[in-house]
């Protein structure tokens, strides 16, 4: 076996035994890991894989979140039932917003994005529209389903969980289909790739709307957890730091976003007494990270074929 | 029916007319060169029929229907495919890679599919890198299949170019330049690769500053110069013709470019 | 019209700290091709080692005049220093790396700053003291000026008419100028790269100096997060105004000084924030290189 898939068993493999051998304070931890890594990986497919300089995900993510308690504590939907506007909206919006941005170049894009999530969390704070609540957000979400109270530590970290699993499964799936392949093409050369008959700005939109979908599934986890959201979880400093953790941990490197999230949101848990040298440290690591490994600390591995491209007939 | 025809094609930037109401036609089964001194508008002609430029005036007719303006990308799917002066090709990828994205319009497969790995998307990848290892074998490029291409030498990452086109299963190949860059030895070699995808039934347009290769590979040329045509025929005749010698002994210091 | 007119002159002293600002940001975007995320926390610094310069000079019995005079010299020169510094360490080795590494160090170097000041000065508000200016104020078609306006509308004028002197007339300028058009050719010619961006660098800071300085003296209070939020309105009115070109920096400055003034002023302040970013949304589709700049088109 090779040693990637070795250290991929053993990573699953602590992770679903973790709340079995851990008290609640770790189980929390855990679950924060599966939900950050999942939007970190979102935001990966935006940024690392397309190519385009997202610093607004924490929108997406957000959206997610504010969705589900918006719609189970105003509109007293079940919450399972909140899934589904916790992905279609996200997705949506991802849509609206993306696609008259995706032409720009680099820096611009990264600049329209901030944008976004600025003009995002002010409208969460002046209660838009009455639903958002302003600066406390919402609180009491209701999370019994199924007869279950799915803010319970342990339910909720198996969501997580599986979330995180699902979304590695369909990030690999990607990885290995036309639309993954896409992505980098056009995040390589947008005009080789239009020569070849690929619609770069279909999948620049595709990757937005994708990414979207699955960092409010995230929200979605995020808001059952605390059963309350408010704007200071979604400002412009998470879309910071999701956007370091992707540079940081390697551009389309599943083990480098993961170990990324971990030093980015982890350790910090960790070492309770150094939460106000938190930022400070940070700020130091990722100049040195970067000037250490500009590729990231897993770049990611191109030349990965199907054995029998290869292989002797 | 010609398979390409350009009818009076303007392309003008700001002040300057980069192309000036320029006429050809391509018929099927044709290698036709495009030859004419730097500068003279013939990027920019390729420009234009691959949609990366939208012509002020005129029309591109394609298989009798007018292309002009359509999108990028969808020209390839009509069966048009060019290669790059400079070599256009997704450097951190390996040869496999680049040469499997030019399967992107003939494969099937939808973006949801791929994302649930179903039946149909399984098969439809196989078929996809079956067709690349066919045409890596064609092009001899087996033995780089997982090499980055940027790491390959210039001549082989244009057989590379040349195999990402030939995977969207072109009628019209475009080549824009392609010898530039290469030695004799590689030059003859890519002489005999075009003559082989001829004879698939690829119908071959370049662009070529080596005259020794244009003569005696194409069966057709138009002559532009300052965006317009001065002449076209056979490569006999354009050898012979006094317009096209004298535009070309006019400006002999940038043949070499 | 008495409302209007003085939210034009707010607008202007507003714009005068943005143009300031957005100069540092567009002469290093212009060169370096980065968006040197940490400028705006290097205002915010200024405005906390100008408040320490000014406390301990106030009592020395020097002449007010000359305790600011000395005040900005001061706070300009440490900033200049710390500019010089931070690029050396955060930007320089990362020079030939792919671009974005450069924009993670620039927001690390942005995080370490803004933290270093939290925990140096500590999270909460400081207080610039009164009195630093005469409490002097003029009223012009019915809009008072303040002493402190005045003031700061002038400085900004001088600066920028200085600015675009050096940059126009000196060779220094003209090597700014060739390098931010062509790296590499200017290179062959013998410019000195590292030089030219060092030099901008200690204009950006000396520029973003000033301005940190007339955020603690306009606004009074300072926090260790004003760097992100004048830093960012900085950075659109460089957009405005097309990211490396100084004229349109100083346009762009303006330009949203005014924009921000009059939507606080007409419309909404708690809005105002995010129809910045929507003005700043729309430009960047309809005119992606700024109300100034040229349209690039690629080569193929």
């Amino acid at each position: 076996m090779k040693k990637t898939t070795i250290a991929y068993i053993v990573f699953f493999a602590v992770m679903a035994l973790i709340p079995f051998v851990s008290n609640n304070l770790w189980i929390t931890i855990a679950t924060t890991f599966c939900i950050f890594s999942v939007v970190a990986l979102s935001v990966d497919i935006v940024l690392g894989r397309a190519g385009m300089f997202d610093m607004g995900h924490a929108v997406f993510f957000g959206l997610g979140a504010y969705a589900t308690a918006i719609m189970n504590v105003h509109f007293e939907m079940n919450i399972l039932m909140a899934i589904q506007v916790a992905i279609l909206l996200p997705a949506i919006v991802a849509i609206v917003i993306s696609s008259p941005i995706v032409h720009l170049r680099g820096d611009y894009l990264l600049v329209a994005t901030v944008g976004f999530n600025i003009v995002f969390v002010q409208m969460l704070r002046n209660n838009f529209l009455g639903l958002t609540g302003g600066d406390d957000g919402i609180f009491g979400v209701d999370a019994e389903a199924l007869g279950l109270y799915l803010d319970d530590p342990m339910i909720v970290y198996f969501m997580a969980f599986t979330l995180l699993l699902l979304t590695l499964l369909v990030i690999r799936n990607l990885e290995k289909s036309k639309a993954g392949r896409a992505l980098h093409y056009v995040q390589e050369d947008p005009i080789a790739s239009e020569s070849i008959g690929i619609n770069t700005r279909f999948y620049r939109v595709f990757s937005f709307s994708l990414g979207a979908a699955i960092a409010g599934l995230a929200g979605f986890i995020f808001t059952i957890q605390y059963t309350a959201v408010s704007p200071s979880a979604f400002d412009f400093m998470t879309s910071v730091m999701f956007f370091a953790i992707v540079l940081v941990g390697g551009k389309a490197s599943i083990p480098g976003i993961l170990a990324g999230t971990f030093i980015m949101f982890v350790l910090p848990e960790v070492f309770k007494g150094f939460e106000t040298y938190r930022y400070f440290v940070f700020g130091i690591a990722m100049i040195v990270s970067m000037v250490l490994r500009p590729q990231g600390i897993f770049p990611a591995k191109y030349g990965k074929l199907p054995k029998y491209v290869t292989e002797d007939k | 029916m010609a398979l390409l025809e350009l009818k009076n094609v303007t392309k003008r930037f700001g002040g300057v007319v980069a192309m000036d109401a320029l006429s050809f036609s391509v018929e099927p089964g044709q290698i036709y060169g495009i030859i004419g001194p730097n500068g003279a508008g013939k990027t920019t002609a390729f420009n234009c029929i691959t949609s990366i430029y939208t012509p002020e005036e005129g029309e591109i007719i394609w298989k009798g229907k007018n292309i002009t303006g359509k999108h990028p990308c969808d020209i390839a799917g009509l069966g048009i495919v060019r290669t790059f002066q400079n070599i256009r090709l997704f450097g951190k990828m390996s040869v496999a890679e680049n040469i499997v994205s030019g399967r992107h319009q003939k494969s099937k497969q939808k973006w949801y599919q791929g994302l649930l790995n179903t039946p149909f998307f399984k098969k439809d990848e196989y078929d996809n890198w079956m067709k690349v290892r066919e045409i890596m074998e064609f092009l001899n490029l087996m033995k780089y299949a997982k090499t980055p291409t940027n790491s390959l030498p210039y001549g082989i990452q244009r057989r590379v170019e040349i195999g990402r086109a030939l995977a969207t299963e072109p009628e019209l190949l475009i080549l824009d330049e392609p010898a530039a860059g290469l030695n004799d030895n590689e030059t003859l070699e890519l002489v005999e690769l075009i003559f082989k995808i001829r004879d698939m039934g690829i119908t071959v347009l370049l662009i070529e500053h080596d005259m020794d290769m244009v003569m005696q590979l194409v069966d057709y040329i138009t002559v532009i110069n300052f965006g317009k045509k001065i002449s076209e025929g056979t490569p006999d005749f354009i050898q012979n013709d006094p317009v096209v010698i004298e535009a070309y002994l006019g400006s002999d210091d940038e043949e070499d470019e | 019209m008495d409302i209007f007119i003085q939210q034009i002159v707010n607008g202007l002293t507003i714009g005068s700290i943005f143009a300031l600002v957005a100069l540092g940001y567009t002469m290093v975007y212009g060169v370096m091709k980065l968006i040197n995320f940490a400028h705006g926390d290097m205002v915010a610094l200024s405005a906390y080692v100008g408040l320490v310069l000014y406390t301990q000079f106030v009592g020395s019995g020097m002449p007010q005049a000359f305790i600011i005079i000395l005040v900005f010299l001061i706070t300009a020169l440490i900033i200049a220093a710390a500019g010089v510094i931070l690029e050396r360490l955060a930007y320089r080795p990362l020079r030939n790396a792919p671009r974005l590494s450069a924009v993670v160090s620039a927001l690390g170097a942005s995080m370490l700053i803004q933290n270093g000041i939290m925990l140096y000065w500590g999270p909460n508000i400081l207080t610039f003291p009164i009195g630093i200016f005469p409490e002097t104020s003029w009223v012009i078609f019915g809009a008072t000026i303040t002493f402190i306006q005045a003031f700061m509308l002038i400085l900004t004028v001088v600066l920028m008419v200085s600015l675009t002197m050096f940059i126009n007339f000196t060779k220094y300028g003209t090597a700014i100028r060739a390098s931010s058009i062509n790296q590499d050719a200017a290179k062959l010619m013998g410019i000195n790269v590292n030089m030219v961006v060092t030099i901008i660098f200690i204009i950006g800071a000396v520029l973003g100096s000033v301005g940190g300085l007339f955020i603690g003296i306009y606004y009074r209070g300072i926090e260790f997060t004003l760097g992100w939020n004048y830093g960012l309105s900085a950075f659109i009115a460089a957009i405005l105004g097309g990211i490396g070109n100084i004229p349109g920096s100083m346009v762009g400055g303006y330009l949203l000084g005014l924009f921000t003034a009059l939507i606080s002023g007409y419309v909404s302040s708690v809005w105002a924030e995010a129809f910045t970013y929507i003005l700043l949304i729309v430009i960047l589709i309809f005119r992606p290189t700024g109300i100034l700049g040229e349209r690039v088109a690629e080569k193929v």
